[in-house]
């Protein structure tokens, strides 16, 4: 049986059986309990019975989507609005988000989506459906204040990399995904023919210089269902990511994490896990103007896995396992998917010249620049026109201020944050 | 301990026109002495039995009696059970959305003279339970991947009970 088919069964809980829980009801309960976990699971996460009957999704409420969203892509709140905050308490109370901490005066609340791997796959049984729109439940939510939306577009980045393994494990109808089938899911087609057919901008050995990408990770495979932010730098290392796959788990790196937002770990050479076993996608989001369709090399030197500041590999590792490294420049203009090469030789070789021996770099890496959140980049996009709100609603600066009415308006606002941006009227007042 | 003061049981008529009593110690006595070998309440045992109350809150809203004064639901069934204390059988309230003073009240509060005078005393709430407490363990070198992918070893991870 596939490992889809395990929730497939008729739902028949008995909706008054509120009594046990996951672990202890599926090491309990009978075969059909626990064939039907997942459809529990979801029924928790919804307070309400369960089903994934287009219609009855089409009707999910804003905060039922909510929950669903939050459990896959570890959505925060920056608790400024009533709204929020209702929201916030509301998915504590009903919708198993948890409250770590409360203040004696209930004024603040500290809740997280922490890692639970059943509640992500009863989400995915409801956003699998073409009923439930994840990019635009998004929006919905993204337009109202009150969501940590994050600067750079991680959230984007997260979108698009849970739907292109949504489609790739409803393709596969498995959880865990070849490495290639993620990256044919992810990019528009025609673009990972030229990725996958791609050799690495950096190599340790000759032998791996030779070896196409779609070779290199042959045998790679995938398996999260959800994302979770970390919360310390120090995360990022192979020690602790092998864990991370282990829940199921990939991740948003921790505030403050330089040169890299989300990592998606997978297993390298087979499916056993163990630290010397995981590779990683290191990506980093730009939701900035300033990165268009030419790729900034920089970006991949600061995702060096060797940094103190990324450390995904000891300073000491032998055997670093070949990575790929991604840039979305999701608010370039021109939609791109560039694969970075090695630099070639402009003068042909002399003939009977003495060839340098090769010399291999400290690591393996593959780089990939994509440019624009569009459909002519990323597969899962249906819509360009969702992406660029979603990427307009990520900016709290400048939309404080032209959100505003008229540009009178608008100046008197920007006056009133002097010397902050380079429009004049942050400076006409004092300069 | 101050003894439990005694609890008066309903005489209800059986099929056959007798009189039965429903004694709660008498009848918890047979059922362990049916589930545990040589069952000795002098004993230590663990919990044989656990009698679980879901979305408890809502037993424990205080109302007044102009015979008793204040009373509650779950002031009372703590003063039933008190009477099986001697067994091996543990009872557990469990709430969702409920206050924690509601079923740890400080003793001033609480509607029992005994708690209030501080001759007993309630079990604290279990709350911070943490997470993945039957969870499998993943084993570096042997755990595969498609191992944790499986719905067996995915249900064990999160929230407990």
């Amino acid at each position: 049986m596939d490992a889809h088919c395990e929730c497939a069964i008729p739902y028949s809980i008995d909706p008054t059986d509120v009594g046990v829980r996951f672990a202890a009801r599926y090491i309990e309960g009978d075969e059909d309990i626990k064939k039907s976990i997942v459809m529990f699971a979801g029924e928790k996460l919804l307070c309400k019975p369960f089903s994934t009957a287009e219609d009855f999704i089409r009707k999910l409420s804003d905060v039922e989507k909510m929950a669903c969203m939050s459990v896959r892509l570890a959505l925060e709140f920056n608790g400024r609005t009533l709204r929020a905050q209702d929201m916030e308490r509301t998915l504590v109370e009903k919708h198993m988000r948890v409250c770590l901490s409360v203040d004696p005066g209930f004024e603040t609340a500290i809740t997280v989506a922490p890692s639970e791997p059943l509640l992500a796959e009863a989400s995915y049984l409801l956003m699998r459906s073409p009923a439930f729109d994840l990019p635009r439940s998004l929006l919905t939510e993204l337009e109202l204040p009150g969501l940590d939306k994050g600067d750079r577009g991680e959230l984007i980045v997260m979108t698009l990399c849970l739907e292109a393994r949504d489609a790739a494990a409803m393709r596969l109808q498995n959880r865990v995904i070849p490495v290639i089938d993620f990256i044919r899911e992810l990019l528009v087609p025609g673009a990972p023919d030229d990725v996958l057919g791609s050799k690495p901008i950096m190599a340790r050995t000759s032998d791996e210089a030779n070896r196409t990408l779609e070779d290199t990770f042959r045998n790679s495979k995938i398996y999260f269902n959800h994302f979770i932010k970390l919360r310390n730098r120090k995360t990022i290392n192979r020690n602790f990511l092998w864990g991370l796959i282990a829940r199921g788990a990939a991740a948003q790196c921790a505030d403050y994490q330089y040169g890299m937002d989300v990592i998606v770990p997978f297993l390298y050479w087979d499916s056993i896990l163990r630290r010397e076993n995981v590779s990683a996608f290191l990506i980093q989001g730009k939701n900035d103007e300033t990165y268009q369709a030419k790729p900034h090399l920089d970006l991949f030197d600061r995702m060096s896995p060797y940094q103190n500041s990324v450390g995904f590999f000891d300073v000491d590792e032998s055997h670093p396992l070949p990575v790929i490294r991604m840039v979305f420049a999701l608010a370039s203009k021109t939609p791109c998917v560039t694969v970075i090469k090695p630099a070639e030789r402009i003068q042909p070789e002399r003939r009977g010249a003495h060839k340098p021996a090769f010399k291999g770099d400290k690591y393996t890496a593959f780089d990939i620049w994509c440019g624009k959140a569009s459909r002519e980049t990323y597969r899962p996009i249906k819509d360009d026109g969702i992406f660029e709100k979603l990427l307009l609603r990520s900016r709290v600066f400048p939309d404080v201020y032209e959100s505003k009415k008229s540009e009178s308006i608008q100046n008197a606002t920007r006056n009133m944050n002097p010397a902050t941006d380079v429009h004049h009227a942050h400076w006409e007042r004092f300069t | 301990m101050p003894s439990s003061p005694g609890l008066s049981f309903s005489l209800i008529q059986g099929p056959d026109g007798g009189d039965i009593k429903y004694d709660l110690k008498e009848e918890l006595g047979k059922l362990l002495d049916y589930l545990i070998e040589d069952f000795d309440v002098l004993r230590d045992y663990p919990p044989a039995m656990i009698l679980s109350f879901d979305e408890a809150h809502s037993l424990t809203v205080v109302e007044t009696d102009d015979v008793d004064g204040l009373w509650s639901r779950f002031g009372e069934l703590r003063r039933a059970l008190r009477v099986i204390h001697s067994y091996p059988c543990f009872s557990v309230f469990l709430s969702t959305t409920g206050k924690v003073q509601q079923f740890t009240p400080n003793a001033l509060h609480d509607v029992s003279t005994r708690l209030q005078e501080g001759l007993l005393f309630l079990i604290p709430p279990f709350c911070e339970l943490g997470f993945d407490q039957l969870a499998a363990k993943a084993i570096s070198g042997e755990t595969t991947l498609e191992h944790v992918s499986s719905l067996t070893f995915m249900a064990k991870l999160g929230r407990p009970l």
